[in-house]
């Protein structure tokens, strides 16, 4: 147990590799109450983010993806874990949600994608199947977590 | 009632006064068989699963209803009475009817647990449809959450004493 | 040779809860699979956004049955969080005790029905039954069998008393003893072995890349479980091992979980000895503030995630959960491959679904 880091310095690894990805405009980061670190980037960032970290730590474990609908954009928040947790955030804007997938680099995300394009209707480029992972097959109405869906 | 070749009367209304008198005979042996065999299949359209394993912890040692002949079985085709779990969702609901329908007459339906009995907890959320009373005929309700495996006995039996 | 789709679910023998598999099978060996879920899809995270705090406690409890309390202490500990409370160290031994006798539940549920879908009923009779010396004594102390509603937004809600606390050693000694038979049973029962041995392997690299949790992780070498290794009160003050077997195939597995179950019964007589006196609960508020939390627990299947994201009122903005049957669901994809049909029904409980939590 005693090579196991602390939580500071793990936090400090992961700004360290991501230093030039964090330095640009729409980057920023803020913890969580419990101290996660939470490191928002812009989306074009996220795969390059998600490779280095690869290259330079090892498999990420990628716990799940929240996505959240916060007009005028989508959120997606990817939960990983080395040690401790952190998250990378991307916004999306609503009218076009489109990111790249990270099935490639991380093949464990892929259920994940499949939900949040079920609940949010975002598209993930490159995802081989898409097809609806929770919703039953007869649902006409827009994505469950989208907050125009109104439901009696 | 139509037989290949036309035998005469003399020969037909033996043949049928015996069919009837088995008949008659073996009624109340169906009866008592009914009663005292009924074979479940448990079909779970949404529940979180509390309700299934108190179902399957009635076949346990503890509770053990194969002493009342009450097996569990698998196919739809040899089921007496279906034991219905969880909300119905709008995926499991057409499936639900498909297994109701392909159970032979006489068959029974009990709604196992609050989520079955009225939607529970889950109603009002947009993919469950409700208990399944909005799907199926039920003839008897055993609320719980989950149901015990005491009430689950109980029911069963008080639902025999109806059979008939 | 002819290729056909035999389907299973979404009701079928083997599952108790609905899903369906649609499995490519040429001759007697299986080439692929594909699976539909959904079933038991209940909108629960939608759900959580319309209700308070303290209703979704009610409502979380009921994402799945057979891991409902350890549910409704992930999200208690989010809300704690986000309110910035200190729970009493007293109420997180007891919703520690009560996690760890839903470990052991749970695995002697799985270790029933891996007996009875290979075929093997006396040993599926036997786990049940000493199950329910586990159910009897969550009955004392929170006064249901599967559903606990014992957790409250502050702590417990219910304390134990010394005379509970002595019924409920002695239980844990009969437990104890009738595991450790259990187990040795499976050990020497050639005919479990033959079926599970070299069934459903997955290596260490695969576990790793598609985020396999749990005891298949474990068995698969993967050091990893979150009691340890996110340390909080009072698993920083207990002593257990972790289990892991190499081997990465069903029978693995099956002595991860039950070798698991006797750590659990050991870290449920250390809770109960080494408990403190003190309060159970502490108040909290309605309206709590914004803000975002994560909280992750060892359930019985693995690492269960939730965050729960407030805007200052009385009901959550965005809960999520993520629970431990999705990666494993993920892993039948490559499990279900260049095996025989023989073994579908093997690999299909090796894996310790809970469709409920996963659909949610």
């Amino acid at each position: 147990m005693s090579g196991i880091p602390n939580r500071d310095a793990i936090n400090t690894l992961v700004l360290r590799l991501l230093s030039d990805l964090t330095a640009g405009p729409g980057a920023f980061t803020h913890t969580t109450t419990d101290g996660e670190l939470v490191i928002h980037l812009p989306t074009h960032a996220l795969r390059p983010a998600v490779s280095r970290l690869i290259d330079e730590i090892g498999i990420l474990h990628l716990t799940t993806i929240t996505g959240e609908d916060l007009p005028p954009h989508i959120a997606l928040r990817y939960h990983f874990w080395h040690h401790y947790g952190f998250t990378l955030e991307i916004e999306l804007p609503r009218d076009r949600p489109v990111v790249a997938s990270l099935v490639d680099l991380v093949p464990g995300v892929a259920l994940y994608e499949r939900e949040v394009h079920d609940m949010l209707g975002v598209l993930f480029e490159g995802h081989p199947d898409l097809r609806p992972l929770l919703l039953p097959d007869e649902w006409q109405g827009p994505p469950p977590l989208r907050k125009e869906d109104t439901h009696g | 009632m139509h037989y290949p070749n036309k035998k005469s009367e003399a020969v037909m209304e033996p043949r049928r006064q015996i069919r009837v008198a088995l008949q008659r005979l073996l009624r109340p042996v169906i009866r008592w068989a009914r009663r005292n065999s009924p074979w479940i299949l448990h079909f779970n359209s949404g529940g979180c699963n509390g309700c299934d394993i108190e179902i399957l912890a009635t076949l346990t040692p503890r509770y053990d209803v194969e002493r009342l002949g009450i097996l569990k079985e698998a196919s739809p085709r040899h089921a007496d009475i279906l034991l219905c779990t969880g909300p119905v969702t709008l995926q499991s609901r057409d499936r639900l009817r498909r297994t109701y329908a392909q159970m032979p007459e006489p068959k029974w339906v009990v709604a196992v647990g609050t989520c079955s009995c009225t939607g529970g907890v889950f109603t009002g959320a947009p993919t469950v449809v409700g208990s399944v009373a909005e799907v199926l005929p039920v003839d008897m309700f055993i609320p719980g959450c989950p149901c015990r495996p005491e009430a689950i006995i109980d029911g069963l039996i008080q639902l025999l004493g109806h059979v008939e | 040779m002819a290729r056909t789709i035999v389907p299973i679910g979404p009701q079928h023998p083997l599952l108790k809860e609905p899903i369906a598999f649609q499995i490519v099978v040429e001759g007697e060996q299986v080439t692929d699979s594909t699976m539909r879920m959904g079933y038991v899809h209940r909108g629960i995270e939608r759900l959580c956004q319309e209700r308070t705090y303290i209703q979704n406690l009610y409502l979380l409890e009921r994402v799945c049955g057979i891991c409902s309390h350890v549910h409704a202490v992930t999200y208690c500990r989010g809300v704690e969080s986000l309110l910035g409370l200190e729970v009493p160290l007293r109420a997180t031994y007891l919703r520690a005790l009560l996690c760890e006798l839903e470990r052991i539940h749970s695995h002697l549920l799985w270790l029933g029905m891996l007996a009875r879908n290979i075929g093997l009923d006396t040993i599926f009779m036997y786990a049940w039954r000493d199950r329910e010396i586990v159910l009897d004594i969550m009955e004392a102390l929170s006064g249901g069998r599967v559903s606990h509603a014992i957790n409250t937004i502050g702590g417990v809600r219910q304390d134990i008393t010394p005379m509970q606390r002595e019924v409920i050693w002695g239980q844990l000694d009969k437990l104890d003893q009738q595991v450790s038979r259990l187990l040795r049973v499976v050990e020497h029962e050639r005919s479990l072995q033959a079926r599970t041995r070299g069934v459903g392997h997955l290596s260490l690299e695969q576990v790793r890349r598609y985020c396999v949790v749990g005891p298949i992780a474990r068995a698969s070498g993967l050091d990893v479980d979150l009691r340890r290794d996110e340390p909080r009160p009072p698993y920083d003050r207990l002593n257990f091992d972790v289990v892991t077997h190499t081997a990465g195939d069903v029978w693995a597995r099956t002595l991860v979980r039950m070798q698991e179950t006797l750590v659990s019964v050991q870290l449920c007589r250390e809770i109960l000895r080494t408990m403190p006196d003190g309060p159970i609960a502490v108040s909290a508020r309605r309206r709590v503030p914004p803000g975002e939390a994560i909280s992750r627990s060892e359930a019985p299947r693995g690492e269960l995630f939730y965050y729960i994201r407030s805007d200052g009122s009385d009901r959550p903005a965005r809960v999520k959960i993520r629970t431990p049957t999705l990666p494993s669901l993920l892993s039948l994809q490559i499990q279900l491959k260049a095996i025989t049909i023989a073994d579908i029904s093997v690999i299909l409980s090796g894996v310790d679904l809970c469709i409920a939590c996963a659909d949610r």
